[in-house]
Parts: structure tokens; C-alpha cells; sequence
């Protein structure tokens, strides 16, 4: 019967590791219901997948049946109490309503042209407002506000049973903790209500500083924390010996109309469109080797003075939307991510052993970033807490690549760290579990709402998370 | 909100606008100031669809919730579409049915039900409908109502078929038929009304591979036959702007190609044709 559906090979955005999956596609909220309703009779269980930017397998599965919630599941259903909108009042927060599969793209662009903006963004626009959720995102100002949890009032979920529940932080509030990082588990979102920010302009004002070693950019980072909105630092994750860690800081913040050009004032919230550049399907695996990496990190670093400049959103925040399927550079084995998340008291030993060990493997990517964290959500498997985290790109070398992950996860908990299922392709159930104490939190809430594991995916077994 | 303005306001009804095709084909006149009458049977679906498009363009759109199954809701819709009520302030420039229906083709041809749906849905509900909207058109320009619809060019009248109707083949040949009928059906509207009371243009609309969620598994995305429902969209909205301007309507292939393609198919003699497992 599974076999009567539609099947597609789908992955990750890391290509690791392709999957044949039967699909189904609802057309709307009805076929929703259908479709996850085929999904529990006929193949078991069911997977939720957006615009499938998670770079491991949360959003796969070979069981059962993946539904596509980001073809036609993307309504934008309410903008209420926008600033540009008469009524508007300053006191109230203004919240926009849509479905789950809206990309976070069509949200800045709606909210752009009413003075508003995402309170919390990923490093791409091209993910769900469902995955999300489902990932409890950070961005680059998670230091001072925490993950999108902070700012999701509400979502409507789809439940193993066929009903949908309402969560917040009021109303079935287990299942909203545990939906928020729960990577799918507990049901298909069809509908939320996040809370938007409001900003001056679409631009932000950018100081690069240059740190010359891991030490001076945690120290940076640090120092830069409590009065800066958005902090990250790309770091060098090939430089060995003294120049190991070397970082350039990216602070910003929203830029103010008296900020910006002439040119720029005269419409804040407009940026002019860029062109969009693609990668073709054919690159060589080898095009990204530790040399073409060495060498780009050499010319980014030195590049890259201590300066300030007035940036538009697009490049400060999704410096690589502009490249369309920039996956593609690292050939057909593709690559994963590996993001560790290391505690405060332990972050600067950790991550001085951590580079260490990847810049001796040679295989780290000029995509590597260094970051502050905040506050924890309440989510059991809502990822980030007060640290540090490193995120890198690693190229599927197979063997040698599942070697360096083993030891750096060993490394992670030694240092009581942990990785980012959002990222993760290769963890064990065994090391997960003992980077994330509250599983069994997260397994009795799923128990509760899908007794019988109707909502699964190749992440989750492999995981451990259920099964 | 409203980024761009229309020199002349104008309204444009989608009949079946929750499919693939005609939701991008909503976005492409909504992006352009066009207002909407967006017609279609699930409530929920139609007002979601509404919402987006005022959110995001800034359009003005009107719905009417309608059972193409229901003879009398049919008989009805026209007036109501044509009406000018707070929702749907602008005159109507034009119509673009847009329903359809598609199950495989052995339900089609086994199941009395499926056959009676892919025949209804993809051609006589839908051919009724052209007809009454090509009346209340007609009649629109016999009483002379011309300081409604001045500048607004010819009254369109667009329907989506399929090149499934260009040859009958072994795997979906019901909805194949139902399409060509339904597109036969066009063009003699288009004659007849060649000849009739003024300009009333007909546009017969053939698209080929489209990657809509009525196709999932039937087509292959990715593919350099199967377009995107937005490249689509852009054709249907030039090709009716086009039919509009001229007073006449033609039939168009989307995207383009296909008028090759299925010259070709249709060339292909019939004993090297039944060898083929098309």
C-alpha cells in the first residue's frame, strides 16, 4: 500500500545520505487531515517536512510517509496592529498568524512593509515557520532574547488521534514546551501566532573586529554582550598554533532612518532586490579541499578590518539565500553540520579542544561561526542554554568524517556539551540521551499525545528519541 | 499597502482558485492591483486563500463559496459575480475557470462515480459555466453600461485545459477527453462570439507538465518538461491582458513548447503510436 503512493528521494539540505520516501503533498488543511490519516493507516507513522533546510534526517523517513507542508500549507491568515496600519497601537504587540508552511522569506516580506521583522531569524529565510518551531531556532541575537519559543504565542496542532489541540503557554502548555525543539514529534503544526518585532529600517549597522585567537574572540563575544542586538564571529577553523580560533565579530544592530543614505531613507523598508546566484549540480567533490578552504579563510580574514557599515537585512542576516543551492558545492556525498553548544564554565577549554581537533582533521569549511547564548526555552528538547556554540560545515568523507564526529561528541561530554538535532546527521541514541537529561520529560508528553508513535522519522529512531 | 495601482481598477473572477494553477495565477494579478472574486468549494480553504492575498498584496478580494456539483449555486453565480458589492467593487474584466479533477485513469474508467467527476468537473460544469458568463457579458454590452467597463478592454473569458486533450493516450485518457472537450468547447465559443454583439474573447488554455499538488507522483519536479504553477500563472495573465487589448482570445500552450511537442504526438501515426506506452 505504501508503495501506491507517490515516492520521491528525499534528504536533508546536507544531501547526507539520501532516503526513498513515499510523499504526499496536501492541498490544504483538509488534505492535511488525509493525508496524515493515509500516513497512520497505510505506512504507520508520518513525517512532517517543510523546505527540508535541516541538514541531517529529521524530516525523512523510510517507513512511513512524509507529508509536504510547504507546497500550499502557507497562508498568511492575520497581520494584526501593524505600524503602518491605522488603529495602531504602541502599547500592544503586533503578531502575524499563518500556516506552518510559510517560509520565514514570505513572513520578512510581509512584515518589512509594515515596519515590522522577525524577532528571532536562522541563518537562512528559506525555512518553515512549522520547522521553526520544530527546531526552536536561534539566531544571531539569542544572547539577549533567547529562541523563537520566546516569541511563538500559539500554534494549532494536528494530533495523533485526528484532532487538533491549541497550545501556548496557557492552554496545553507541555505539548507547547515539547513541540518547540521537538523536532515533529508530537504532531503536525497547521497554524501559529508569532509575535513580530518592530524596526526602524530594513538595514542593520554592522562593526566588524577582528580577534587574532579563539581567546580574544570568546573574550570579545563576551565583552560585546550585553549592549549588542545581534553578535556572531566567523572563525577560522583551519588556523593552528597561535592564530588558532582567529575570528572576524559581526555586531549589529537596527539601523535608524538618520542612519542610513539618502537613498536608503527614502524607503526604509525597501531593499533593492539582488540578483540570485546558483550553484550547478555538477560540482566536483573535490572543488572544497583544504587548501581552496585555507586559502578563502586567508584572504575572509585579512579582508575583513575593523570597520562599521550601514548593511541591508538580506546580507547581514542570509548571506547565503543569495546563492541558490549553495549545498551543491560540497559534490554528491554531500556534508553535514556538526553545531556543539558548550555550558559557559566549561566553553573555553571545550572549544580550544574542540578546534584543536578539527583543524588537525583538516576538514572544517570556511562555514564556521562562534556564538554567544542566552537564555534557555523551556522546551525538554529546546536546544541552546547560556554558552557558547560552534557551528561548522564538514564534508561527508565517509569513514574518516563518522571517526572525527565520534570523538567530538566524546569531547562534548566530557565537557557536558551537546549537538543540535536541527544540524545533526550521525549522533547515537546512547550519546544523545546523555546530552539531553530531559528526554524522558519530552517521551512522557509524546506519550500522552501519540501513544503509539504515530509521528516518527528517521531522526527520532536513530536517535533513540523514539523507538 | 497597496504597492502597485492599476491605471484602471478591475476585476478578474477564478473559478476553482484553490488549485495549484490558479492560486499563483491570483498572486500574479493581486501582485499587479487586480481585484479577485475567488470562487471555490472548501470555505476554509477559499477565506485562508483571501487573507493571504489582502496580507500580502494589499488586494482587494471578494469569495464565493460554491459546489460546481450544484446546478442551481451554478445557475446562480454568474449574477452574483458580476454584481458590484463592497467586496468586489471593481468591474469584472474577466473570468478564468480554472477547476478540474484528476484521479488515475482505471478509477476513471471503472469507477461511475470517478468517470461522472473527471467528465463534469474538467468539462460540462465548466463549459455551463462559460456559457453563462459569456451571456452576462453580452448582455452587459447590450445595455450599454460602457461608463462601467470604459478602458477596461474586451470582457475575457478563459478556460484551463489540458494538453491531456490533444491525443487520447493509455494512461489518462478520460481526463484527456473530458479536457479536449471542454477546450473544443472553447473554441467554438470563441467563433460564435467572433460573431456576436461586440468583443468578447475566449482563451483556450493548454498547459503541460505543472508541478501543482494535483500531479504529486505524476510528474517529476525538476524535470525541464514540468513548470513551476508561477511560469504558468505569468502566461495565463499575459495571454488574458493579451485576449483583452485585442477583443479576441486564441489558444495557448504553457509554457510555449508544448504547442511542439504535441504537433508532434499528434503527427505520430497511429500503428507506431499504439507501440508506444505513453
Amino acid at each position: 500500500m505504501l508503495n501506491a503512493l507517490p515516492r520521491e528521494v528525499l534528504s536533508g539540505w546536507g544531501n547526507y545520505q539520501p532516503v526513498e520516501c513515499a510523499v504526499l503533498c496536501p492541498a490544504n488543511q483538509g488534505g492535511l487531515d488525509s493525508a496524515v490519516g493515509v500516513g497512520v493507516g497505510v505506512g504507520g507513522s508520518v513525517t512532517a517536512r517543510g523546505l527540508g533546510r535541516s541538514y541531517g534526517d529529521p524530516a525523512v523517513s523510510d517507513t512511513g510517509v512524509v507529508v509536504d507542508c510547504s507546497g500550499s500549507l502557507r497562508h498568511i491568515l492575520a497581520f494584526v496592529n501593524a505600524p503602518t496600519e491605522p488603529g495602531f497601537v504602541d502599547s500592544e504587540p503586533t503578531r502575524v498568524t499563518a500556516e506552518a508552511g510559510v517560509s520565514l522569506a514570505d513572513l520578512v516580506e510581509v512584515s518589512l512593509v509594515r515596519g515590522c521583522f522577525l524577532p528571532v531569524t536562522p541563518g537562512t529565510k528559506f525555512v518553515t515557520l512549522g520547522g521553526a518551531i520544530a527546531a526552536d531556532v536561534h539566531g544571531k541575537n539569542h544572547h539577549a532574547v533567547g529562541s523563537i519559543a520566546t516569541f511563538v504565542e500559539s500554534f494549532e496542532l494536528l494530533i495523533a488521534d485526528g484532532s487538533t489541540i491549541v497550545c501556548s503557554r496557557v492552554e496545553n502548555e507541555r505539548v507547547f514546551h515539547a513541540t518547540l525543539g521537538g523536532m515533529g514529534l508530537t504532531g503536525v503544526i497547521r497554524r501559529a501566532t508569532l509575535r513580530m518585532l518592530r524596526v526602524p529600517s530594513a538595514y542593520i549597522r554592522v562593526r566588524h573586529e577582528r580577534a587574532s585567537s579563539l581567546v580574544d574572540a570568546i573574550d570579545a563575544l563576551e565583552r560585546t554582550e550585553s549592549e549588542t542586538t545581534y553578535s556572531v564571529a566567523w572563525i577560522d577553523c583551519l588556523a593552528r598554533g597561535a592564530r588558532m580560533g582567529r575570528s572576524v565579530l559581526m555586531l549589529g544592530e537596527h539601523a535608524n532612518r538618520s542612519e542610513l543614505s539618502l537613498e536608503q531613507a527614502k524607503q526604509p523598508y525597501a531593499v533593492p532586490l539582488k540578483r540570485v546566484k546558483s550553484v550547478p549540480s555538477i560540482v566536483p567533490g573535490f572543488a572544497l579541499n583544504p587548501l581552496t578552504v585555507r586559502a578563502f579563510n586567508e584572504v575572509y580574514y585579512r579582508t575583513h578590518p575593523d570597520k562599521t557599515a550601514i548593511t541591508d537585512y538580506d546580507s547581514f542576516f542570509y548571506p547565503l539565500d543569495s546563492i541558490q543551492h549553495w549545498n551543491r558545492i560540497y559534490g554528491k556525498r554531500g556534508f553535514i553540520q556538526f553545531q556543539a553548544l558548550l555550558p559557559k564554565h566549561t566553553a573555553r577549554e571545550g572549544l580550544h579542544e574542540l578546534l584543536t581537533r578539527l583543524a588537525k582533521s583538516g576538514m572544517g569549511s570556511f562555514l564556521a561561526v562562534l556564538k554567544t547564548c542566552g537564555p534557555a526555552s523551556e522546551g525538554p528538547l529546546s536546544y541552546l542554554y547560556p554558552g557558547f556554540t560552534l557551528a561548522l560545515d564538514l564534508p561527508n568523507t565517509g569513514s574518516r568524517l563518522l571517526g572525527l564526529m565520534e570523538e567530538c561528541n566524546r569531547l562534548l561530554l566530557d565537557y557536558e556539551g551537546r549537538i543540535y538535532a536541527a544540524k545533526d546527521a550521525v549522533t547515537d541514541a546512547a550519546t544523545f540521551a546523555r546530552m539531553y537529561p530531559r528526554l524522558d520529560e519530552f517521551r512522557s508528553v509524546k506519550r500522552a499525545v501519540d501513544p503509539d508513535t504515530r509521528f516518527d522519522s528517521a531522526l527520532a529512531r536513530r536517535l533513540g528519541i523514539t523507538g | 499597502m497597496t504597492r502597485t495601482r492599476a491605471v484602471r481598477k478591475k476585476r478578474v473572477v477564478i473559478v476553482g482558485s484553490t488549485s495549484g494553477i490558479a492560486r499563483a495565477v491570483a498572486h500574479a494579478y493581486a501582485e499587479r492591483g487586480v481585484s479577485l472574486t475567488l470562487i471555490a468549494r472548501n470555505a476554509e480553504a477559499l477565506e485562508a486563500q483571501a487573507q493571504d492575498l489582502r496580507i500580502r498584496h494589499g488586494a482587494a478580494v471578494g469569495t464565493i463559496v460554491l459546489d460546481l456539483e450544484d446546478a442551481e449555486a451554478r445557475a446562480g453565480l454568474v449574477e452574483l459575480a458580476l454584481q458590484e458589492t463592497p467586496a468586489q467593487l471593481a468591474p469584472l474584466m474577466g473570468v478564468l475557470i480554472a477547476a478540474g479533477y484528476m484521479t488515475d485513469n482505471d478509477s476513471a474508467r471503472s469507477d461511475a462515480d470517478a468517470f461522472a467527476s473527471t467528465v463534469h468537473l474538467n468539462h460540462t460544469y465548466l463549459a455551463e459555466l462559460a456559457e453563462r458568463f459569456a451571456d452576462g457579458f453580452e448582455q452587459r454590452l447590450v445595455e450599454e453600461r460602457a461608463s462601467e467597463t470604459e478602458g477596461l478592454g474586451a470582457p475575457v473569458i478563459a478556460g484551463i485545459a489540458s494538453v491531456a486533450g490533444d491525443r487520447g493516450r493509455m494512461s489518462n485518457y478520460v481526463y484527456g477527453a473530458a479536457k479536449a472537450a471542454f477546450a473544443t468547447h472553447l473554441n467554438g465559443m470563441r467563433h460564435r462570439l467572433a460573431h456576436g454583439a461586440g468583443p468578447i474573447a475566449v482563451v483556450t488554455i493548454k498547459p503541460g507538465m505543472v508541478d501543482t499538488p494535483m500531479t504529486k507522483g505524476l510528474v517529476k519536479a525538476g524535470s525541464p518538461l514540468v513548470a513551476s504553477p508561477e511560469r504558468v500563472a505569468k502566461d495565463i495573465v499575459r495571454s488574458m491582458e493579451y485576449a483583452s487589448r485585442r477583443g479576441r482570445g486564441r489558444v495557448v500552450y504553457t509554457p510555449f513548447f508544448w504547442r511542439l511537442i504535441m504537433l508532434i504526438i499528434r503527427m505520430v501515426p497511429e500503428p507506431v503510436f499504439l507501440k508506444t506506452k505513453l
